[in-house]
């Protein structure tokens, strides 16, 4: 298949954008999904940015047409990365909140990946990796809408690979502990996210590059029997 | 090259998923020492072939038998970077016919031969090295025919986390790597096929696994990219359900 070709959402910024790297790096050719913010770094050969609000059905299939276009190849391997968090008391999320929440980090990863199977199947090879959270395993302080969408995101990709590993197709999630991000950065300003910093085996937080690394591993061919998995890089928080 | 002169010790490795992993991280570049309880010949056969250049008899039983491998090691090297606890038995029953003889045979070697090794390699494995525990599907599942084997290998779950909780403070990463079935001769003999055709059902990706699909993941597990992953299990199973 030559150089496959890889699709992050969210890979303007943060966690993405060093997944994305890393990828480009190993020889991939990479789609960097972004919604507001545009990547800093200029199209080539083996990098295309493009607009996707995951939010939007006709956004997700522009953006996977116009991949098509500029690679020439069918997307081989999806990365559910594009996620919002909100930190807000339970009493206080709006059902408004509770929608949109869902929307970006479930729905999101539903429409990119139901749009993406077709030609997944087509190939008989292909690989979807969901980015997800500690939260969603153990639940959530100050972000229960977002812990839910991340356990509903395991669910999914549990899901996926039990209908499609037949047809050479694994689907895994990378979760999450506490990552340096800007994301978590304010997270680690709360009580409840210095709480979680003691509880943590390793005593540090981990970094993008530690991700980054995950998903490559995963989307080798090194992983072939791996399907239906959660993959936990969280220092020791949580024992899977 | 994942393993570049890492110095990285497999028990058990004269054969099955020991020998794959141990010719997987020879590959990588890595120090592989080989050893054997009772396949010498074959030890040394391997060893020649990966270049490895110390082939050591180690009974997982005896400490001393550790302790004496242990020190064989860091005289030639200095330390160690990677310890795979793999050797292990399996005596399969039905429940109610396991012997107390063959359950603690094979709790001495499963589980408690892990213990040993960790507890020894502690003054030799640098900081930020790697234990990586060896389980099974069959410990995540209960059995059924493996009662003993089921036990030990959950128990090794359980010892990973208690390890990495120890061992975090020094960045030592300790997970589980958990095979699912793998497709071999033994399997072929044992498994009748109707306790195949359940197997499968349980499975996502309809076959057994072969022994080259372990080392990827014991790779992973060895290597840099896995320096924040601590007290998991690493299933690679096919999609097996084991709940």
């Amino acid at each position: 298949m030559g150089h496959k070709v890889v699709l992050i959402t969210g890979a303007a910024k943060g966690i993405g954008a060093t997944i994305a790297d890393y990828f480009i790096k190993d020889g991939y050719k990479v789609a960097c999904g972004f919604n507001h913010t545009q990547p800093s770094t200029k199209n080539n050969d083996y990098r295309y940015n493009v607009h996707i609000d995951i939010m939007r059905r006709k956004s997700v299939e522009q953006a996977i047409k116009r991949i098509k276009d500029y690679f020439r190849q069918d997307i081989n391997i999806i990365i559910n990365n594009a996620a919002i968090a909100q930190e807000k008391p339970f009493l206080n999320i709006s059902d408004q909140d509770w929608a949109t929440m869902l929307d970006t980090n479930l729905q999101g990863a539903f429409r990119v990946t139901q749009e993406l199977l077709p030609s997944m199947l087509q190939n008989k090879w292909g690989r979807v990796i969901n980015i997800t959270s500690i939260g969603g395993q153990w639940g959530g302080f100050n972000q229960v809408h977002y812990a839910a969408s991340k356990a509903a995101l395991i669910s999914l990709t549990q899901s996926i690979a039990k209908i499609y590993s037949k047809n050479g197709i694994t689907s895994n999630a990378i979760s999450i502990g506490l990552v340096a991000t800007d994301m978590s950065e304010k997270e680690l300003k709360s009580e409840a996210g210095q709480q979680k910093l003691q509880g943590i085996p390793m005593e540090r937080l981990g970094s993008k590059d530690e991700i980054a690394k995950i998903a490559l591993f995963l989307a080798s061919d090194d992983s072939s029997y791996i399907t239906g998995q959660t993959i936990n890089a969280n220092g020791g928080m949580y024992f899977g | 090259m994942k393993l570049k002169n890492k110095i990285c010790i497999i028990t058990g490795s004269s054969s099955g998923i020991g020998e794959a992993i141990a010719r997987g991280y020879a590959k990588e570049g890595a120090k592989v020492i080989i050893t054997y309880n009772t396949q010498k010949e074959k030890a040394h056969k391997i060893a020649q072939e990966i270049g490895s250049e110390l082939v050591l008899h180690l009974d997982v039983r005896s400490r001393e038998s550790i302790k004496d491998a242990f020190k064989k090691i860091v005289k030639k090297y200095d330390h160690i970077d990677v310890l795979v606890n793999n050797a292990g038995i399996n005596k399969t029953a039905d429940f109610d016919k396991q012997t107390d003889e063959e359950w603690d045979e094979v709790i001495d070697i499963n589980l408690t031969g892990p213990f040993r090794c960790s507890q020894e390699v502690l003054p030799y494995i640098r900081d930020y090295g790697r234990i990586i525990n060896i389980g099974s599907l069959s410990g995540e599942y209960g059995g059924p025919r493996t009662p003993s084997y089921a036990v030990a290998k959950m128990g090794l779950m359980s010892l990973t986390h208690n390890l990495a909780r120890f061992l975090g403070e020094r960045n030592i990463c300790v997970n589980t790597l958990s095979p699912g079935v793998i497709g071999n001769e033994f399997t072929e003999k044992t498994m009748s096929p109707e306790v195949k055709e359940t197997a499968f059902s349980l499975m996502l990706i309809k076959r057994f696994a072969k022994l080259d699909e372990m080392v990827g993941g014991a790779i992973f597990l060895a290597s840099d990219d896995s320096s924040y992953m601590t007290a998991q299990t690493l299933s690679i199973n096919g999609g097996a359900w084991t709940h």
